[in-house]
């Protein structure tokens, strides 16, 4: 069962909280995509001598760290461009957008964090289009949201709350959870019915 | 032609901004769904009566407007509440029901995309109505209509918006400063429309 995980991914933290989602899900032996974790680059063979010319990096670090990961953060930080790195640069939005609406069109659960003091303008656009996409696709079980922020809680709470017309979209569509491992279980729940349903590919049962 | 005007409407400004811009395509023609305007709920006459009589209303704020357009923005201020108004609660599925029925039967999307993010119900029908296009030729496209000054000093870098947002809306339309080239993108997909493409 493949489940797209949706969430803020701007900051080291909220990247890293997306990836433990991933892995509660991996752990149940569930494929999830985490869109920074797909964010896969085609480097150039010489790009560690690159790198290392321009003491952005050592040979230790390459030991402590796959390189990919290395030239990501560095991009991030905006310390090197791709451009630098001789990779295609293109209109980014159009990367993204391919490669994840590509993800979410083959995923058969969504899993989103919609914590912030609105929901993230990205992950509510891919609520919106899961949501579309699985008026017509019988393998597209639901959304389920993970939502703990004090900021857009109704109780205990001090925020405004969530946008209504997000919030119906998430309870036609699917189900709000206050804790990761509920959403889990909901997930767990709908691949039970994939299967009795005989919608579920053939996967991996061993990690 | 119809289309769904989509913006965050939480504020009066707002509100009439998007307003006043409906109405510039009633008048070219186009038939607009604005989401507050779809909610008009009529309140009883006895009902203002009461609450006159109560003091919840003052007689003078009566003047010049009808009771319901009134008790609405009352209801909206926090004044008022459903329940004094004898309107049932509404529910956020309510909400989802109703917007998610413009957007079926809209032909494209103007969306305001003002704020510091695109504002996540806006955000949420441009993917609805993305995932709906991708099957029914009857609907065109997405307009993003930007007027924050954030935004259009990033004109040439996507203005400013979030990479996914922006990748749906180009897959299927634009974004533009200004709103004779929105109409215009309209007038093109009417055209378009008519002659079945």
């Amino acid at each position: 069962m493949k489940v797209y995980c949706a969430g803020p991914l701007f900051t080291p933290y909220e990247r890293e909280y997306m990836s433990e989602c991933g892995q509660a899900l991996r752990e149940g032996g569930i494929d999830p995509f985490v869109p920074h974790e797909s964010f896969t680059l085609d480097l150039p063979p010489d790009t560690p001598r690159l790198l290392m010319e321009r003491g952005l990096m050592s040979e230790k670090d390459l030991t402590q760290q796959p390189l990919a990961d290395l030239v990501r953060d560095l991009l991030r930080k905006n310390v090197i461009t791709r451009e630098d790195l001789g990779l295609p640069s293109g209109p980014s939005a159009k990367r993204v957008f391919d490669k994840d609406f590509g993800a979410i069109a083959e995923s058969n659960a969504m899993l989103a964090v919609i914590n912030g003091t609105e929901v993230d303008d990205g992950t509510a656009c891919e609520i919106g289009i899961f949501y579309a996409l699985m008026q017509t696709d019988p393998t597209k079980k639901g959304i389920v949201a993970v939502h703990d922020d004090w900021r857009t809680l109704d109780s205990p709470g001090e925020g405004k709350g969530l946008n209504a017309f997000v919030l119906g979209c998430l309870l036609k569509g699917g189900i709000v959870h206050r804790e990761l491992k509920d959403a889990v279980k909901q997930i767990n729940t709908w691949r039970a019915e994939l299967q009795s349903e005989g919608l579920l590919q053939m996967e991996k049962t061993t990690l | 032609m119809k289309i769904y005007f989509a913006g965050p409407l939480f504020t009066p400004y707002v509100r009439q901004f998007i307003s006043e811009h409906a109405q510039i395509l009633r008048e070219n023609n186009i038939e607009p769904f604005v989401p507050h305007e779809s909610f008009k709920p009529v309140i009883a006459p006895e009902i203002i009566k009461s609450l006159v009589e109560q003091g919840a209303l003052k007689q003078e704020e009566l003047v010049g407007q009808s009771a319901s357009d009134l008790a609405i923005e009352l209801l909206r201020k926090g004044r008022l509440t459903r329940e004094q108004l004898g309107l049932p609660p509404r529910s956020a599925e309510f909400i989802f029901e109703k917007d998610y029925e413009g957007l079926v039967g809209a032909n494209a999307v103007v969306a305001l995309l003002d704020g510091t993010q695109v504002d996540d119900g806006t955000a949420c029908e441009i993917g609805i109505f993305y995932g709906l296009l991708r099957e029914d030729p009857s609907k065109k496209g997405i307009a993003g209509f930007m007027t924050d000054s954030r935004g259009l000093r990033k004109a040439d870098q996507g203005y400013g918006i979030n990479l996914f947002v922006l990748g749906v809306i180009e897959e299927c339309g634009r974004i533009f400063g200004g709103f004779q080239e929105v109409l215009g993108q309209l007038k093109t997909w009417e055209t378009e429309l008519e002659a079945g493409l």
